[in-house]
Formats: C-alpha cells, sequence, structure tokens
C-alpha cells in the first residue's frame, strides 16, 4: 500500500511532463495532448487526496476534470481541423501572423 | 432541493434556455431566421434582467448543493447581464449569417458562466464556472471574423487557456487537500481543523494550491507574467467581441480570486503578500509601457486591458473592510471598478467597430485619423470612453481609480504594510499618468490629425446604440456613483459572513479609525 | 438658485444653446451668455457694498474662512465619506472670478471672426468647448471641496486641450499634447495629495474625537454649529480645524516615512507650479501659446496661468504652513530664476507670440517670489501681479493677434513703422507693453513693487531675502530692455510699405482692446480701490493664520 505522497508525486510527475511538454513541443495535437496529461495528473491529485481524506469529493472532482478534458479535447480538435484546411500544416511556428 | 430553491437561478436559467434556444434554431433553420438571433439573444438577456430585478437580493442561500446565493451574486447579474446586453448589441451584425446562432448562443453561455462563478460555493463548480466562461470565448473568436488572425488568435487562447485551466485545477485540487473539502464556504474553517488554527501560517500543501490558482486566474484577468497572449488575442478577434473579452473572462477570474482569497481569510504569509504586490506593480507598468509603444489601437487596449488589471490587483490586496464603502473596501472598489472597466472598455471596442468602411476593420492608429470630421458622434463617444479610460474626469473611470487607490491609502497607519501598499497606490496613479499618453494618442489622432480616409463609416444601429450607451453611462455615472457604489459595498458583505475570520466589524466612531484589517499579518 | 452656481453654469448653459440655434448665431448666443456671466459676477460686488456700515470690513470678517454666498449640499456620500458640492468666494476667489468673467468675455469678442481663420470649421464645437472652458475656470476659482475643485481643474483641461488641438497653428497636436500630459503631471500628485489628505483629517478627528471624548463628532473650525465625524474635502476646514491643522503639520506626521506637511505642500507645488508656470516645469507654455489661437492665449495667459497662484494660495500655504516654511528658499529661487529665465529667454525670441508668451514667465515669478516670502506685501503684490498680468497679458496677446490677422506673421524683425499705419492701435500697443513691463501708473508697476517690498520685509526672517530682492529688481531691467526693444522694432521707425495699407484696429478690435487699456492705467493710479480693498482683508487673514500655526508647530 502506498500512501497520500506517493500518488501526489506520480500526480506532479504527470503534470509537469505535461507542462514540458506544452512548452517545447510544436505539433499541435501533441500540445494539446500534453494538456491533457496535465489534466491527468490533477485528476491523480485529486483522486489522492479523497482517498486520505477518506470522502468522496475529490472523486466527483476528478470525473468533472474527465468532463471538461473532454469538453476541450472536442474543442482542440475543431481547431486543429479548421487550422489544417487553412495552411494544410499543423507546426505552430506555421501560425506567427501577429507581431509586436 | 425544491423547485423553489431553483427558482432562485431564475436569470441563471434564462441564460441556459435562451442560449440552448438560439443554438438550435441557428444550426436547424433557414438563412432568414437566424435573423432573429441577434434579437432573441437580447430578449433573453433583457429577461435575465427582468427576473434579476423580481428576485431581489439573495441573503446567502445555500440550499442549492454547491452553490451560495448572496448579495455577491446579485452584483454580480446586474453588471454581468447589463453589459452582456451591450455585447450583444455591438455583435449584433458582426458574424456571419450562417454562424450568428451559435455565435449568439457563445455569449449567452459565457455570461451564464460568470453568473454562476459569482455563486459557486465548490472548488468543482468554480473550476467548472471558469471553465463556462472561457470555453465559448474561443469559439467566439474564432467565429468572430473570416480572417486568419482570428483562427491563429483563437487557438493561441485555447491553447494557453487550457493549459492555465490545468493549472487551476491542480490548485485547486490541492486546496481541496489541504482543506479536506470542497465546500468554500468551509474550505477557512477546514484549513483551520487540519491543523492549522487562526493566523498560524498555512500548511504548504494550501501554499502551493493559492499559488497554482493564482497563476491559473492570472492568466484568466491577464496578469504579467501570463499576458503574453493578450495583444495578439486582441488584434486577431474581431472588435466587437474582444470589447466581451476585456471584460468578462476578467470579471470571472477576479471573483474567483476574492472568493480564494476569501477562503484564506485574506490571510497570508507575507511572502505571498509581496507576490502580489510584486504582480500588480510590474502588470500596470508593463502594460503601460507596452502599450505606449503600439501603433495598433487593438493592440493598444490589449495591453492597456493589462494596466485595468494591475489597478485592480491593488484593490485586491486591499481587501475587504468590514461596513465600509469603496473609498475604504478594496474589494468593493475592485466590484466597482470591474463594472466601470468592462463599460468603458467595450464602448471604446464598439466605437472601432462603428468606424468600420465597408468590410475593412478600423483598427491601426492612421486607420482613425481624423475621423471626427466624418463619424462626430461616434468620435466623441470613443473620446469620452478614452478619456473614462484614462481615469479622467468628469467620466466614472476617475471614480474608478479614486476608489481604488482610496482604498489602498485607508489602510491604517498602524496596519503592517500600511506603507507598502501606499507605495503601490502610487506606482498606480503615476502609471495612470503614463497611461493618459496614450489613450489621448487616441484622442488626438481621430480629433486632430488631418483626414485621409475616403469612405464615411457605414455601421449598423446596433454597435451605435452600444457606444451611446456606454459612453452616457460613463457620464452619468461620475454624476451619480451612489447607487452602483453601495451594491458593490453590499456586494461584499456576504464575504465578511463566511464562518471564517474576518476581521471584527466595529460600530463605534472613536475605535472606528483604526479597525483597518491586520491582512497578511504572519505573527498574529 | 445660489448665484455662485449660476455664475459657474450660465456658460455652460450658452454650451447647450450653442447646440441647437442656428449656425450663423452661435457666436451671438457665446457672446451672450459671456456677457451674461460678467454682469450677474459683477453683481457679486453688491457683498463690498451693499450694508450700511463698513462693508468691506464685515466682508472679511475677522478669521480666515469668512465666506460669502455659500452653497453646500451633498454630492457623492458613501460610509463615512462625503463629497459636497461647496462652493462660497472670499477677497482671494472674488477677484479672479471677474477677471475670468471680464476675459473671457474679452476673448470671446476676439473670436467674433472665426469665419475668417485659417481653420474655421466647427464654429459650434468652438464656442461650445469656449463656453464649457469658462464654466471649468469658474468652477475652480469658487469651489471650496478639493473634490470638486480637482474635478473642475480636471474638466478644464478637456476643452482647452481640443481648442489648441483643433483650431491651433501648424504643430497644434504636439502643443495640445504637451500642454495636457504636463498639467496632468501636475494633477497626479494633486490626486496622491487628496487622497492622503482626506485620510489623514480622517485620522486626525478620530483621535481628536477619542482625545475629546466626543463620539458625536469634533466642532468644526469655522462653522457654528457642524461637527465633524469623519476625514473631509473641504478646504477651509483643513486649513482652520485646529486638530487637523495639528495633525497634517506635526513634525511627527508622516506619509511614507516623510514628514507630511512639507510632502504634501510638494506635492501640490509641483500641479500648481506647472500651470503658474515657474522654471522646471514652464516647457509647455511657450509652445501652447504660440499654437493656441488668439483668443484661447488670451485665456491662457489671462486666467489660466492664475490658477496656479491662487493654488498656493488657497491649498498650499494655508492648509501646509509647515511645509510653506521649509520650502521658503526653494519656492523663492525658483520664483527668481523664473523672473530672470523668462525675461532673457523673451529677448532672444523672434516670434512675437513667444516673446508674449516668456513674459508671462518672468511674471509669473513675481507671484511665485511674493507668496514664497509670506509677509503680508509680498502676498498682496503677488495678489496684484495676478489681477495685474490677468489684464495686460491678454491684451498683449490680443494686440499679437490684431496685427497677425493682418500680416500672417509674427516674425519681430520684419515689423516695423506700425504705429504710423495704424495710430489707433499702436496707442493701444504701447499702453498694453508698457503695462506689461510695469512703467510706473500703470498696472504691471504696482504688483512688482509690492512683491519687492514684501521680500525686502522678509529679511528680518530670512537671511536670503535681500540677494533674492536684489536680483528680482533686475529683473524689471531686462523686462524694461526687452519691451522697449520690441516696441521699437515692431511699433517705432519708418513705415514699411508691405504694411502701408493696413486698417487700423476695426470697431470690434478697439472695442476689446479699450477696457483692458482703461484697466491698466486704473490698476496703476488707484491700486487700492481697484484690487487692494478687496483682496487684502482675506490675504492678511490668510498670513496671521499660517504664521499662527508656524508659531504653534515649530
Amino acid at each position: 500500500m502506498f500512501g497520500a505522497t506517493e500518488y501526489l508525486v506520480l500526480g506532479s510527475i504527470l503534470f509537469a511532463l505535461g507542462l514540458v511538454g506544452f512548452l517545447t513541443r510544436r505539433n499541435l495535437i501533441v500540445i494539446f495532448l500534453s494538456t491533457e496529461v496535465m489534466f491527468q495528473g490533477v485528476v491523480i491529485n485529486a483522486v489522492a487526496f479523497a482517498r486520505h481524506h477518506e470522502h468522496l469529493e475529490g472523486q466527483s472532482f476528478a470525473l468533472f476534470l474527465l468532463v471538461i478534458a473532454a469538453v476541450e479535447a472536442g474543442l482542440a480538435l475543431g481547431m486543429v481541423v479548421m487550422l489544417y484546411r487553412r495552411k494544410g500544416t499543423l507546426d505552430a511556428e506555421a501560425w506567427s501572423l501577429m507581431r509586436g | 432541493m425544491t423547485l423553489d430553491a431553483l427558482t432562485q437561478l431564475g436569470p441563471e436559467f434564462m441564460l441556459l434556455i435562451g442560449a440552448c434556444i438560439v443554438l438550435i434554431v441557428g444550426a436547424t433553420a433557414a438563412s432568414q431566421r437566424v435573423q432573429w438571433a441577434s434579437p432573441v439573444a437580447l430578449v433573453v438577456v433583457l429577461l435575465a434582467i427582468l427576473a434579476t430585478w423580481r428576485l431581489g437580493v439573495p441573503e446567502g442561500d445555500t440550499s442549492i448543493p454547491g452553490l451560495w446565493l448572496t448579495p455577491l451574486t446579485y452584483y454580480v447579474r446586474w453588471i454581468t447581464l447589463g453589459i452582456g446586453a451591450l455585447v450583444i448589441l455591438a455583435n449584433w451584425h458582426q458574424p456571419s449569417e450562417s454562424e450568428r446562432g451559435e455565435y449568439m448562443a457563445m455569449i449567452l453561455f459565457s455570461l451564464l458562466g460568470v453568473l454562476l462563478t459569482a455563486s459557486a460555493n465548490d472548488l468543482v463548480v468554480l473550476f467548472f464556472t471558469i471553465e463556462l466562461v472561457s470555453i465559448p470565448t474561443y469559439v467566439l473568436i474564432a467565429l468572430s471574423r473570416q480572417d486568419a488572425r482570428a483562427a491563429e488568435s483563437s487557438v493561441k487562447y485555447f491553447f494557453l487557456g487550457a493549459m492555465s485551466a490545468a493549472i487551476l485545477a491542480y490548485g485547486l485540487s490541492f486546496l481541496y487537500g489541504a482543506a479536506g473539502t470542497t465546500t468554500i464556504q468551509t474550505v477557512g474553517s477546514g484549513l483551520s481543523v487540519a491543523g492549522h488554527v487562526t493566523g498560524a501560517p498555512v500548511s504548504s500543501t494550501a501554499l502551493v494550491g493559492w499559488l497554482l490558482i493564482f497563476a491559473g486566474l492570472a492568466f484568466k484577468v491577464a496578469a504579467v507574467p501570463l499576458h503574453v497572449y493578450v495583444a495578439d488575442v486582441y488584434e486577431g478577434a474581431a472588435s466587437p467581441i474582444t470589447g466581451m473579452l476585456g471584460f468578462v473572462p476578467k470579471l470571472a477570474g477576479f471573483i474567483a480570486l476574492i472568493k480564494i482569497f476569501a477562503a484564506f481569510d485574506w490571510t497570508l504569509p507575507q511572502s505571498v503578500f509581496w507576490l502580489v504586490w510584486i504582480v500588480a506593480a510590474v502588470t500596470m507598468t508593463v502594460g503601460n509601457t507596452l502599450a505606449l509603444i503600439q501603433r495598433n489601437v487593438k493592440r493598444m487596449l490589449a495591453y492597456s486591458s493589462v494596466a485595468h488589471t494591475g489597478y485592480m490587483l491593488v484593490a485586491l490586496l486591499v481587501g475587504p473592510v468590514a461596513g465600509e464603502g469603496p473609498m475604504r473596501d478594496g474589494v468593493a472598489a475592485l466590484l466597482f471598478y470591474v463594472a466601470i472597466y468592462g463599460t468603458m472598455n467595450l464602448g471604446a471596442f464598439a466605437a472601432l467597430t462603428a468606424f468600420k468602411t465597408g468590410q475593412r476593420a478600423v483598427e491601426t492608429l492612421d486607420d482613425i485619423a481624423g475621423l471626427a470630421a466624418r463619424a462626430p458622434i461616434a468620435a466623441l463617444g470613443l473620446a469620452v470612453c478614452a478619456f473614462s479610460l484614462m481615469g479622467f474626469p468628469p467620466t466614472a473611470g476617475f471614480l474608478g481609480k479614486l476608489y481604488v487607490f482610496g482604498s489602498a491609502f485607508s489602510l491604517g497607519e498602524s496596519h503592517p504594510f500600511h506603507q507598502a501598499v501606499i507605495a503601490l497606490a502610487i506606482i498606480g496613479v503615476i502609471n495612470s499618468a503614463i497611461g493618459a499618453a496614450y489613450y489621448l494618442r487616441i484622442v488626438s489622432t481621430i480629433y486632430v490629425r488631418a483626414e485621409d480616409a475616403p469612405a464615411a463609416p457605414a455601421s449598423g444601429r446596433p454597435v451605435r446604440w452600444c457606444l451611446a450607451v456606454c459612453s452616457i453611462a460613463m457620464l452619468i455615472l461620475f454624476a451619480w456613483p451612489s447607487q452602483l457604489a453601495s451594491q458593490a459595498r453590499s456586494a461584499t458583505v456576504a464575504l465578511h459572513a463566511t464562518p471564517t475570520r474576518y476581521h471584527a466589524v466595529s460600530e463605534d466612531p472613536d475605535a472606528a479609525n483604526d479597525t483597518s484589517p491586520d491582512d497578511f499579518d504572519p505573527g498574529h | 438658485m445660489n448665484i455662485l452656481t449660476l455664475i459657474v453654469f450660465l456658460p455652460a448653459l450658452g454650451a447647450l444653446l450653442c447646440l441647437v440655434v442656428p449656425r450663423p448665431h452661435v457666436r451671438t448666443v457665446a457672446v451672450l451668455f459671456a456677457t451674461l456671466t460678467f454682469l450677474v459676477s459683477l453683481s457679486l460686488f453688491g457683498s463690498f457694498f451693499g450694508g450700511a456700515e463698513n462693508a468691506a470690513g464685515s466682508f472679511f470678517g475677522s478669521s480666515y474662512g469668512t465666506l460669502h454666498n455659500v452653497e453646500r449640499a451633498d454630492w457623492i456620500t458613501g460610509q463615512r465619506f462625503a463629497i459636497e458640492y461647496f462652493l462660497g468666494v472670499d477677497g482671494l476667489s472674488l477677484p479672479l472670478l471677474i477677471l475670468t468673467t471680464l476675459v473671457g468675455l474679452l476673448a470671446c469678442l476676439a473670436s467674433w471672426n472665426f469665419d475668417q481663420w485659417k481653420i474655421n470649421k466647427g464654429i459650434r464645437a468652438y464656442f461650445i468647448l469656449f463656453l464649457l472652458l469658462e464654466t471649468g475656470m469658474l468652477g475652480v476659482f469658487v469651489s471650496l471641496d478639493f473634490f470638486l475643485f480637482y474635478i473642475f481643474w480636471e474638466v478644464m483641461l478637456l476643452p482647452m486641450y481640443f481648442l489648441i488641438g483643433v483650431w491651433g497653428g501648424p504643430r497644434r497636436e504636439y502643443a495640445a499634447i504637451k500642454f495636457f500630459l504636463f498639467t496632468l503631471a501636475g494633477s497626479v500628485l494633486m490626486l496622491v495629495a487628496l487622497v492622503a489628505m482626506y485620510f489623514y483629517s480622517d485620522s486626525a478627528i478620530n483621535s481628536a474625537m477619542i482625545a475629546q471624548g466626543t463620539p458625536g463628532g469634533i466642532e468644526s473650525g469655522y462653522r457654528d454649529g457642524a461637527m465633524l465625524t469623519h476625514g473631509t474635502f473641504d478646504l477651509i476646514e483643513l486649513a482652520v480645524n485646529p486638530a487637523i491643522q495639528n495633525h497634517f503639520n506635526a513634525a511627527s506626521t508622516v506619509f511614507l516615512g516623510i514628514r507630511f506637511a512639507p510632502l504634501m505642500f510638494m506635492f501640490l507645488f509641483i500641479g500648481f507650479a506647472i500651470k503658474l508656470p515657474c522654471v522646471p516645469f514652464h516647457t509647455w507654455l511657450p509652445d501652447a501659446h504660440v499654437e493656441a489661437p488668439t483668443p484661447i492665449s488670451m485665456i491662457l495667459a489671462g486666467v489660466l496661468l492664475k490658477m496656479g497662484g491662487y493654488g498656493f494660495l488657497r491649498l498650499c500655504y494655508p492648509i501646509f504652513p509647515a511645509g510653506a516654511l521649509d520650502w521658503a528658499f526653494v519656492l523663492a529661487v525658483i520664483g527668481v530664476v523664473s523672473i530672470l529665465y523668462g525675461a532673457l529667454c523673451a529677448m532672444a525670441q523672434t516670434d512675437f507670440k513667444k516673446l508674449v508668451a516668456y513674459s508671462s514667465v518672468s511674471h509669473m515669478g513675481y507671484v511665485l517670489l511674493g507668496i514664497a516670502v509670506m509677509t503680508e506685501a509680498g502676498f498682496q503684490g503677488a495678489m496684484f501681479q495676478m489681477i495685474a498680468h490677468g489684464i495686460s497679458s491678454p491684451m498683449c496677446f490680443f494686440l499679437v493677434g490684431v496685427i497677425y490677422d493682418r500680416a500672417h506673421h509674427r516674425e519681430i524683425n520684419r515689423f516695423g513703422g506700425l504705429w504710423l499705419t495704424m495710430p489707433r492701435y499702436g496707442t493701444m500697443a504701447t499702453i498694453g507693453f508698457f503695462a506689461s513691463l510695469g512703467l510706473p501708473g500703470l498696472c504691471g508697476f504696482i504688483g512688482e513693487v509690492w512683491v519687492l517690498l514684501g521680500t525686502f520685509a522678509a529679511g528680518s526672517k530670512f537671511t536670503w531675502a535681500y540677494p533674492m530682492a536684489i536680483l528680482a529688481a533686475s529683473g524689471v531691467i531686462l523686462t524694461a530692455g526687452y519691451i522697449l526693444w520690441l516696441i521699437r522694432r515692431v511699433y517705432l521707425g519708418r513705415e514699411k510699405e508691405e504694411y502701408a495699407g493696413y486698417s487700423d484696429a476695426s470697431a470690434r478690435e478697439t472695442f476689446i482692446l479699450v477696457p483692458m487699456a482703461v484697466l491698466c492705467i486704473a490698476l496703476g493710479v488707484l491700486p487700492m480701490q481697484t484690487v487692494f480693498n478687496y483682496t487684502n482683508g482675506t490675504l492678511d487673514l490668510m498670513l496671521q493664520h499660517i504664521v499662527g500655526v508656524i508659531g504653534m508647530v515649530s
């Protein structure tokens, strides 16, 4: 059995991996997947705390987080399609019309 | 939960049902019926205002799980729906006809999110409502015009928004972990029960949670260093929706910040105080400095929006003072300011929309040169809004600044951060003078610069109405601010009713002098 | 309705009317309302002559803070917070009020030929802004609530900005923005002082309530029966209430670690010094004057600059006497530098209007010096200098405008012999410029002499007073230098061919010039009857108050 700390560390590793991916990758789909990884880190965090406090509030938090993540996934895919139609590439560097 | 309790959510249900109707009709019906999307959306908002008025001020009703209806809800309903109606006017003809249904529905959903943020009494609900505010705005930007820049800014905004949402959620999960509850009302006592007695330093878990939440919300309110998206997003989105972007996420973000600060009872470690202090100082300075060097009016207003966030953070830092008006109560000043800011900012963007000639959007300073001669009324409206943004009398923007900086000065001389907060207010006052330079450039370009653009602007009537209402409201609220100010004041009463550690309300005028809160005092 | 409210808002009412009347009648309406305002303001003299007994004595009362035609009403109120609509006049504001309505009327007449201007679009907007400007200026001189004062102070900027920016000369955008930002920078400091003074007076009153054991509030310093329970914006109360004065001027009261009174004094001082303007802050003035249309220059020189001096006398000195004492030397130096530097700059100018603008800097230096030394003669001289300059400088600017309308340039060296070409105009010009020079018998003389006397009189208090007085006196010589040189180059000498056909001053122009010329002489010959009788009572009482507070705290 593990205590809460181990789960929190796991959550933070996932969150950090997602954040690093978000900041370093160039493909829009991979960038989006990185934010999903961040959300999964949060979910593990919430469930770990729920287990620590021995009640269900954290579990429901986790479920709601999944809903939000799903909504964002839907929106992200729509946007990716829109961008791909315009430019034929998903490289984030290709989108820099505005400067200054 | 009874049906009676649900009627308390009348305005929210109006928006929800209205948004669904507009969405479904927009998606299915023939294009001539889509013409009705904008009027229907406006009627929905007006009905919601009517419902708000009929329901009156809720007195801390917690019968609906996850929500807590307070005077804060009432105040936020009023300003959100009022400005929301103006947003709809400004966007009346903006989206292409085939997308108008979705577009108006998204506006309504976003407004609904703000109303629920004000009532949220659960960390999960708070997160949900913040996302309900944000997600429609991503769509709105993309739909607002057929321009590659709109698509780009929508994507930028969305991806950064998704990241900040993750950070916010991560912070909320830590706060939940530290408090052992997700009910905001009891988070404070939860922190105490978990071994943090009154005034004792909060646990590091809670502190990590606070930091992450602050970072996540700093994105929503556009505070430095999470402001980088603002200029691009404002430039890419069409002008009328930009007017909304300056208000809706900012309001929701600040309400959430107020709730989180209230959960901590404004009793945070010294290091946290200085963090917010630095963020506020840097936000207003960076915003104004960057705005000063812009040639694109929308980018200029974007950075000015960052600067205004800085002013609002000053008021947030001052915190609530029980039983006082906005001149002393920082939160009341903040709520007053955000309403004023939303109106004048929307007015400025409505003016840019009204200047539009044909299909060409008005964006740079050269585009607006000499427009006073050809569109005198719209130019006057923009001038009023610009002077209000500048904080210049006789406009409400001046009172907003006075209340915000006044509240900072009101901290008693015995307060541990008395000097720090006053210094911050002075930085703010100096900043508002720097800000005057670029707002004045806008006015100058319209009135003084020789005209060279050809055609007279031809824009729809609704956007002109929006501009007229915004600018006249700025003048009227200057002459009669008391109503709005006292509403803002009573909105903060709810914060004091939380079962947490609020500063004692002194009824004795003798002692009233130095009842200033010992906020952020680590040693008490 | 109270007469002061009427005076202040009569021009605004005219502006509203200008909005609706047909275009050709706009200027008539504007002149009508400017005249009405002037006539109504003249009726305030009734306060002096109304009573059977010594009316002037009762007018000034027995202490600083005796007001007339008072109007008070709550405007913005909140929890322990009240901003009042509070108007009133005393010997300090009344002469300036009448000066404003007079210069306003004359400048309005000077705008009569608007259609012949280079930029003659938007006559309606021009006169509306003009009248709103007059309302703003009048409001500054009569409002006695700091907040209201600040509002009028700021509001007046807007029409001025547009009047210079839209109807000005070629570099109008630059000049207008510079004027606006300079003044705004000053008012930002004033805003800090406004808020700080409110909360410090709040704290002073609360401490006094605790000390006296009177939870119902403490007595007002000058109003019978009035009680104070929280901070105030009342400018008289801030000056005369002992509790507030003790707290403000005590050495132990600090703001951000710096002693309160000198700091706030400086904040307010910089705000007003920019307006006056004195030397490090004066650079907006030549630009604004050169670009502004003639009537606006008249207003700018005649009234706006006086607001700086008025601000010193109404706010800085009575409220922060301790600060006044600390800064006296610095202020006197600034004053003397302004006198000399302004005169030297004026001497170097070839642009007619710029010369007159720099001469204003020089003349306003006397005002600052007279106030800085804090003697009776100094205060009286400063006040007289403000009124005198308020008459002579609009006259000079109008004289420049008259010739500019004909020649369309302002190069001093290209003029010559204008007196022969335009005898009536030449005569008026001589009176105006000699008044500005300070020729005995004309208005400029009295103010300068009184200031110099006051500075010498301060020798017993300040060791630096004598050198200052000597330096300032040498400014008179410089002034004589540039004015005489100017008159020689422009008006004397042989008649030039290119100006031969110029018509003399028209009836309208003469009508504007004659009252100013008459006043220049009247003020110079009868200083008591025209100015001192109306101002000195209040100034002396104010000085007594200042000296009293200084004696108390030091």
